[in-house]
């Protein structure tokens, strides 16, 4: 029977059935070429054994994490996808407060006072207010503005 | 349990799992590219590949076998893509690595400390194809049984055992500066 390479190595390891394991090895006892060819298969495993690298060196879980974490940064910025509606209120949201910032700032830098009965838009913007009870006290359309141009266009209608 | 942690996020979890599989994982890389910096990539990218890959970790195999399987398959890439690159960039005169002659060496290392033994080991290891090289570092390095081996591979176990038994005939040859006598054989076992 022709023993394989394999065979003597996995007698060497111990995953050969017993009875298979027990028949080699007494034929290993009167084969002095077989038993060389075991003690060479022996050494070599060994030797294979004791060269294995334990590590990759130091803090090589270090640069595991960093790669893990880099490859990871990216994506977290990319993934929440900002819909249109949501991207107008994230503009007009920074808008408005821009705008009241520059308001109140302007209002300190230039020292702006609300006067009496004026409100501070008002006093601010330089603006009349435009109240209910503005508009009865001070209203828009005078009668007696209007008076001229109404007499105007009646003289000419007259023949 | 530590497996389910990495899951929640914890990333001391996947520090420590890093650290207990690295010789494992180590030990097949560097036995198949040798020590060095890609030998140091493909084991980052073995731990990587796991980390992205833990959604689909069932548990059917053990996390080393699983991580044995991404860096032998890592390897073997890294190895063809090596092989590609040389191919192209150097001329085929300067691509032979023949392995070392025993004529050679029998002499001059009748003594061998353990290092030159080391050395020469990595030597006659690196000499092999890639895919004796895969079936001597899962099964001589790793101590996975032929079947683990054939599935980690994608190959018959026959064809494992023959490319053990082909590997094991040139390993025999390279090393035979390992002074080696019959006696030493231990039939104990």
């Amino acid at each position: 029977m022709n023993i394989t390479l394999e065979r003597l190595y996995q007698l060497h390891r111990g995953e050969l059935p017993e009875t298979e394991a027990a028949a080699l090895r007494t034929r290993l006892a009167g084969d002095a070429d077989l038993r060389a060819e075991y003690a060479r298969i022996t050494s070599i495993s060994t030797a294979l054994e004791a060269s294995v690298a334990p590590s990759f060196g130091p803090y090589f879980s270090d640069r595991v994490l960093r790669r893990i974490h880099d490859a990871d940064a990216p994506m977290q910025a990319a993934s929440p996808v900002m819909l249109p509606y949501e991207a107008l209120r994230w503009v007009f949201v920074r808008v408005a407060f821009g705008v009241l910032l520059a308001v109140v700032g302007f209002s300190v830098v230039a020292g702006v006072q609300a006067k009496p009965g004026e409100s501070f838009v008002a006093s601010v913007f330089g603006l009349p207010s435009a109240t209910e009870r503005d508009e009865t006290a001070l209203p828009l359309l005078d009668a007696t503005v209007l008076m001229p141009f109404v007499n105007v266009e009646a003289s000419a209608a007259r023949p | 349990m530590l497996i389910r942690q990495v899951r929640h996020g914890e990333t001391w979890a996947y520090r420590v799992l890093v650290e207990r599989y690295e010789g494992q994982v180590a030990a097949t890389v560097i036995g198949m590219l040798g020590r060095g910096p890609e030998a140091d990539d493909v084991g980052q990218e073995t731990f990587i590949r796991f980390y992205e890959s833990l959604d689909r970790f069932r548990g059917e195999a053990s996390v080393g076998t699983y991580l044995t399987r991404i860096a032998i398959n890592q390897s073997l890439k890294a190895l063809r893509k090596q092989r590609s690159w040389t191919r192209r960039f150097i001329p085929r005169s300067h691509l032979a690595t023949p392995p070392p002659d025993p004529a050679d060496t029998v002499t001059a290392l009748d003594h061998l400390d353990r290092r030159e033994r080391e050395a020469l080991v990595t030597q006659a290891v690196q000499a092999l194809s890639p895919k004796h090289r895969a079936v001597v570092v899962l099964r001589m390095l790793q101590g996975l049984s032929t079947n683990e081996t054939a599935e980690a591979l994608g190959v018959p176990p026959g064809t494992v055992m023959s490319r053990l038994s082909r590997a094991l005939a040139s390993l025999k040859g390279s090393l035979a500066a390992l002074d080696i006598r019959p006696g030493d054989a231990d039939l104990s076992s």
